[in-house]
């Protein structure tokens, strides 16, 4: 149903445009001295709306999806198992990941009887959109939140396992992990 | 061993004098305190540059107050989203017009690298068709990153020598 | 020969003081646009980014200077020049404050005091068309051509309400000579209002301030450099320093649009009701520097009253801006003139 068009009849005062100036300037003086006082407050964070970077960063959300980590577990073995199911579902096909089979010595490095000898991925082509830390069999990959990224080249932006396992090291030990995920209870009663 | 030092005490006094370097050093203070952007936004990486530029996280603390559509007033490109084949002499065109000195930012996933879009209609990077100074991984990339990376760009001008880009002497110096 | 040295002293110092004023206007334009804006503005270079019009004048400096291979190189390169000099040029006649006596020679605080002070104003706002003409011809690029005809449009259209408004003022205190009217805004008529140019003309002060906003090619007028519409108008293909005077001269416009509302409406170097050259004494060094000081005063409120607007109201549409100016303003300050002679003439009848 269309909607009828009101033409607007303009009051004498409407029309003469300089009281609606004089209100509209009475509302900026007020953001002006506002603003203006709060600019001399301590600290980077001074007016309230800004978020002054590179002092004042804000608050991420847990669930962001910033730069990939891999995962270790409770005793500090390596998750990835390097099945490459993260590498077929990315739809920007920018993980490579090859596998290689766990040696004798070295189980304790290991979750998995495989294990990933080379992870990379491509960050200027990655979207985040978290198909990978869905997909993954053992959990071993997870979007954390690392979001300043910017380099110089682009051999830079190159994630290599190394970075992935510190961004680990770095996320754990600033308390910035995920929680584990619960699974959602089942309704007892299925027939109603 | 001597001889080494005696050279290298010509080198110092070969190079670039007291006057040139000084006059660098604040022509670089100037221009690193006022890099005027030219807001190449396509796509969806433009709603971030906007929200970089508004009052949520100001880019105008850094000088970049004025985003001037104009190439020959800008300084730094900001090249945030898809570039089409289409759209690839015209960013030649923009580049190429703008004054030097001029530095790039590539802004998101698609502008880096082709992104998800590996078709035949998209340009996979725009370094295939101007150089570019900060990549920025994202999709898209959070307002900070982008202001991360003009502080890298700040950073790279102070380091900038204007005056003796091209001369071998200061190679022997560096 | 005493009196060369006096007016170039004269000169050089209204230069560098105007030079001055439009350097710390860019940076109370960008920081009052932020405060208005919720954002903090520019803050990295120096205490609340005091020197960020230095840091900009240095950028301007040394960034590659570009003229376009088929633009017109003469008319290129005089573009900003022309832009620049009109605006400068009518602080000669502008009185800054009351004179100043040294040892038996009077010093005004005016660089020459001429009797026709009202035809040199209104002859250089007329040439300041000029210079946005010549620069959006001399560019050769269609958003550049299209930027400086609108402005000459927008430009002339609105000198007419300008000079007709000046024209009110200049009738009620019967003078050309701009220290005249200054010095007549001294004391009350009607018992309690003081004898300032805007009690005496409300409706002319409010057609002179629309029509200086448009002269200044200032918000809500600014259509001829818009960004979003036609590119950067008129100075498009100006890069380097040319931009920077154009750039420059908008503040300097504005400085003298300014000081031309103190002087004519707003009783140049007086205060309200005190009448300080009785209590400081008439020609004193005291009384010079305190006229200068309120003088100085009342120019600042008007330059942030410029910054305000012009972050308050949204631009006007190129019809609507044309419409106001023929239609709505010029009707209106035909009726104030008209309406100052009447009662002109009626007092004269009365007065005797």
């Amino acid at each position: 149903m269309a909607k009828p068009v009101v033409e607007k009849k303009y009051s004498f005062l409407d029309s003469i445009y300089l009281f609606e100036i004089l209100k509209g300037m009475v509302l900026t003086m007020r953001h002006f001295m506002f603003n203006f006082f709060a600019s001399f407050r301590p600290g980077p964070h001074t007016i309230p709306t800004t978020w002054q970077y590179p002092e004042d960063r804000r608050e991420i959300s847990p669930i962001f999806r910033g730069e990939h980590m891999l995962m270790l577990d409770e005793q500090g073995r390596e998750l990835c198992v390097g099945c490459g199911m993260c590498a077929k579902i990315c739809p920007a096909k920018c993980i490579t990941v090859e596998m290689a089979k766990v040696k004798e010595g070295e189980e304790s490095k290991y979750a998995g009887k495989t294990h990933c000898k080379n992870f990379n991925i491509d960050l200027l082509r990655c979207i985040f959109c978290g198909f990978c830390e869905e997909t993954c069999p053992k959990s071993a990959i997870e979007l954390g939140q690392g979001y300043e990224l910017s380099r110089f080249t682009k051999e830079e932006c190159q994630l290599g396992k190394e970075r992935l396992l510190k961004n680990y090291h770095w996320a754990k030990k600033n308390n910035k992990l995920k929680p584990k995920k619960v699974e959602a209870e089942q309704p007892k009663d299925k027939k109603e | 061993m001597e001889n080494e030092n005696n050279n290298k005490k010509i080198e110092a006094y070969t190079g670039p004098g007291w006057v040139l370097t000084t006059l660098e050093m604040f022509m670089n203070w100037g221009r690193q305190r006022s890099p005027w952007p030219l807001p190449y936004g396509t796509a969806c990486c433009g709603i971030e540059m906007m929200a970089a530029l508004a009052a949520g996280y100001d880019m105008a603390r850094f000088g970049a107050e004025r985003p001037s559509f104009s190439p020959r007033q800008a300084d730094v490109l900001i090249e945030a989203g898809t570039i089409t084949k289409k759209m690839e002499p015209i960013l030649k065109r923009i580049y190429e017009q703008m004054a030097e000195p001029k530095w790039v930012i590539s802004m998101g996933a698609c502008a880096c690298s082709g992104g998800v879009f590996r078709t035949y209609s998209t340009v996979q990077g725009i370094d295939t068709i101007i150089p570019v100074d900060v990549y920025i991984p994202g999709c898209p990339p959070r307002p900070e990153a982008l202001l991360q990376a003009l502080i890298m760009i700040l950073n790279k001008i102070g380091k900038d020598h204007p005056y003796y880009r091209f001369k071998s002497e200061l190679e022997g110096n560096l | 020969m005493i009196d060369l040295i006096i007016a170039l002293i004269k000169v050089v110092g209204i230069w560098s003081f105007t030079l001055g004023v439009a350097a710390v206007m860019t940076w109370v334009e960008r920081r009052g646009a932020a405060l208005i804006q919720d954002r903090p503005g520019p803050n990295r270079a120096g205490l609340f980014g005091i020197l960020q019009p230095v840091c900009d004048g240095i950028k301007l400096f040394t960034k590659e200077n570009i003229v376009p291979e088929k633009a017109d190189k003469v008319l290129f390169n005089l573009g900003p020049i022309m832009f620049a000099i009109p605006a400068f040029s009518a602080f000669a006649v502008i009185p800054f404050g009351d004179r100043i006596i040294i040892g038996g020679k009077e010093i005004l605080l005016q660089i020459s005091n001429i009797d026709i002070g009202f035809l040199y104003i209104v002859a250089l706002g007329s040439l300041a068309v000029y210079g946005v003409i010549i620069g959006g011809w001399g560019s050769n690029n269609k958003y550049s051509i299209l930027g400086g005809l609108r402005s000459t449009a927008q430009l002339i259209s609105y000198e007419v309400p300008w000079g007709l408004a000046l024209l009110g003022v200049v009738l009620v205190y019967g003078t050309f000579n701009l220290r005249e009217i200054a010095l007549a805004q001294q004391g009350t008529f009607l018992g309690i209002l003081p004898n300032w140019g805007v009690f005496h003309q409300p409706l002319g002060f409010i057609l002179f301030m629309v029509a200086a906003y448009a002269e200044a090619n200032r918000v809500p007028f600014d259509l001829p450099e818009a960004e979003s519409e036609i590119v950067s108008g008129y100075h498009t293909e100006y890069g380097s320093m040319k931009l920077g005077v154009y750039l420059f001269g908008e503040y300097v416009n504005i400085t003298t649009l300014s000081a031309l509302t103190v002087t004519f409406y707003f009783g140049s170097w007086h205060l309200p009701y005190i009448n300080m050259a009785s209590f400081l004494g008439d020609g004193t060094i005291i009384y010079g520097i305190a006229s200068f000081l309120i003088f100085c005063l009342k120019v600042s409120f008007f330059l942030w009253l410029f910054v305000w607007v012009r972050w308050t109201v949204p631009r006007f549409r190129y019809d609507q801006v044309m419409k106001l100016g023929w239609k709505s303003l010029i009707p209106l300050a035909l009726f104030n003139l008209f309406i100052t002679t009447l009662f002109i003439q009626i007092k004269y009848y009365i007065g005797g």
